[in-house]
């Protein structure tokens, strides 16, 4: 399970204009044609995969009316064309068949904006964002990059249909409101088999008007991760540096409740929202029973968070004990709690049935201390962006029988 | 506190213990809170009916998994452009450059909002039926030629026309493959292929 990258470099030739490309193979497209695509798409939205072995074979291939082909290894022999050829990449692994990439002339960067097969992949909608979050992993950028919108509905039409879960986030996604209703509506009629999870703020759900909208369009397998941060407004917004912050999402999460959608509440342990984790389970119990599933979830490393670092940075050994209140707390009152994000050598044995392996593929990875653990198969690991400033001094390979206590206490 | 008085949490008869040998009892799952709440009115804050623990709750975390009753929405997938208000553009508008092809509506109807005049097709819509078909057919064709190429039978272009060379090729192949010669993209032909009709 090793980390793959989102982007590689290709050598590109003959590409004119910006484009989004489906993957896929000579037998997929024999076999399923513009099927493999789940909405509307042409045969110049597909990206020809072609090795070297099959196009001397069969040169007559550059001839089909794809919109063009990529060599997954360096070019052996002539390809004689003038049509968009990507070849060589610097790292084979990252584009494979089934991937939706967005080219640019000029830039010899390929991105994979979907990624066959993963339950990571990622409809961003915009670097905006209405708060500052201490901690923010993806710090806002004042722009405007409303071409997301055109850019998700295009990458909708040229996913799989297959059954994955989707994520939606940015920055904040509300804030584009029409373009993230229009999105889910799309999502809803293309790909009805992915499940979609939004990453929000749910600042601007007080507006009561979401509610119909949400309603109206009645995605069956929607939910949101919305994060609240402390049981009062005065920590909650100066976490996400942002005043009234508290209330307007309090308002926000009434109103999604109201939309009959699926919320899910979003904790980031950090040293300001550890010290009343405990109070912040039971304001969530006591005051949106509605929650289907509270996130207690470690920091990443990057962005925002390592400039506060000395405001935020907390060893997740000393806040084991609230920890273990808040999830216990709702535990026990049937609120599906999970831990995000922390490695199980720093969790204690009876939490580890909590915890789950949460990091997104494309950046997660396992440090030196990991190498002979033998929990390493169920743990999370870290973030890519993990650095020793960032890490506990319980960070432990776990031996086998350490392991087991913890496999007895998931029973 | 007019608002808490309109509030009915109905967490009543709570009791720690049994629950909580009732959730230990399901190995390895979550435990399943309710969904089942009902607003009495949109304006309204919503009231609460047995939140917790009810048996018929569902795990949107784990439930996705077995809810391929939603397959038989599939059939959507592949007609979406026929149907649905898009304007499927062609192009896919630049990252690089700030154009803003995305313009927000004035009016509150969000059918047409992607419709600007540089990213319509005029496929999609406004397509007949006939000519969907043709194009479907030219695909088929298409396919039913790459796989000819493949096999060795056919070496011209691949241009989607049934023309006397592909047809000569699928002939030569049906003869090769024991099926009916007929010159025909008939279902065994396309089945001895590898070509999947939706």
């Amino acid at each position: 399970m090793a980390m793959l990258r989102k982007d590689t470099h290709f050598v590109i030739q003959h590409l004119h204009e910006p484009r989004l490309l489906k993957v896929i193979t000579l037998d997929e497209f024999i076999e399923q044609g513009l099927a493999v695509c789940a909405g509307s798409a042409d045969f110049s939205d597909l990206l020809l995969w072609l090795p070297n072995e099959e196009r001397l074979r069969s040169p007559h291939l550059l001839s089909l009316p794809v919109g063009g082909f990529l060599t997954p290894k360096p070019l052996v022999g002539d390809f004689e064309s003038e049509r968009l050829h990507l070849h060589s990449p610097k790292d084979a692994e990252v584009v494979q068949p089934g991937d939706v990439i967005a080219i640019t002339p000029g830039n010899t960067m390929a991105r994979v904006l979907y990624r066959r097969g993963s339950d990571s992949n990622l409809l961003f909608m915009t670097d905006r964002c209405n708060s500052l979050c201490l901690m923010c992993s993806q710090p806002p950028k004042d722009i405007d990059d409303r071409w997301h919108i055109e850019e998700n509905l295009r990458l909708i039409d040229l996913m799989d249909p297959i059954e994955e879960n989707l994520g939606i986030s940015g920055g904040e996604p509300t804030l584009y409101r029409d373009g993230l209703l229009e999105i889910l509506a799309k999502c809803k009629a293309v790909l009805p088999r992915k499940s979609v999870h939004v990453l929000s703020n749910g600042r601007l759900f007080k507006d009561p008007s979401w509610i119909e909208a949400l309603a109206a369009i009645g995605h069956p397998q929607l939910s949101w991760g919305i994060p609240l941060y402390a049981d009062n407004a005065e920590d909650h917004d100066h976490v996400v540096q942002a005043p009234g912050a508290f209330s307007e999402t309090l308002q926000g999460l009434y109103n999604l409740a109201r939309a009959k959608q699926i919320i899910e509440i979003r904790v980031v342990l950090n040293r300001l929202t550890t010290p009343r984790l405990p109070e912040l389970a039971h304001y969530v119990f006591r005051n949106l029973p509605f929650v289907q599933h509270v996130a207690l979830m470690g920091i990443e490393s990057t962005g925002l968070a390592r400039k506060h670092y000395e405001a935020l940075w907390i060893d997740p050994l000393d806040y084991q004990e609230s920890l273990n209140q808040a999830t216990f707390f709702l535990f026990n009152r049937g609120v599906p709690v999970s831990i995000y994000n922390l490695p199980l050598c720093l969790i204690p044995a009876h939490l580890s049935r909590f915890a789950r392996q949460s990091i997104s593929d494309w950046k997660n990875l396992f440090i030196d201390a990991c190498q002979q653990c033998a929990a390493v198969k169920h743990c999370s690991g870290f973030f890519k962006s993990h650095t020793d400033r960032w890490q506990s001094r319980g960070v432990q390979q776990l031996s086998p029988e350490a392991f087991s206590a913890y496999a007895r206490s998931a029973q | 506190m007019k608002l808490l008085d309109r509030w009915k949490i109905l967490i009543s008869g709570f009791s720690l213990l049994p629950m909580a040998g009732a959730t230990l009892a399901q190995a390895g799952h979550m435990p399943f809170a309710d969904a089942n709440w009902k607003p009495a009115d949109k304006q309204q804050p919503p009231v609460f009916t047995n939140t917790l623990n009810a048996p018929d709750a569902v795990n949107i975390y784990a439930a996705h998994r077995s809810h391929s009753s939603h397959s038989s929405h599939s059939s959507h997938s592949s007609h979406y452009s026929s149907s649905g208000g898009y304007s499927s553009p062609r192009y896919y508008s630049p990252p690089a450059t700030t154009t803003r092809s995305y313009t927000a509506p004035t009016t509150s109807s969000s059918n047409s909002l992607y419709q600007s005049s540089d990213t319509t097709s005029g496929t999609s819509a406004s397509t007949s039926t006939a000519r969907a078909t043709n194009e479907q057919k030219s695909n088929l064709v298409t396919r039913v030629q790459t796989a000819l190429m493949v096999r060795k039978y056919y070496q011209g272009a691949v241009d989607g026309v049934m023309g006397k060379a592909t047809r000569g090729a699928l002939m030569a192949f049906q003869m090769d493959s024991a099926l009916t010669v007929n010159g025909r993209m008939d279902t065994p032909t396309l089945n001895a292929l590898g070509i999947k009709i939706p």
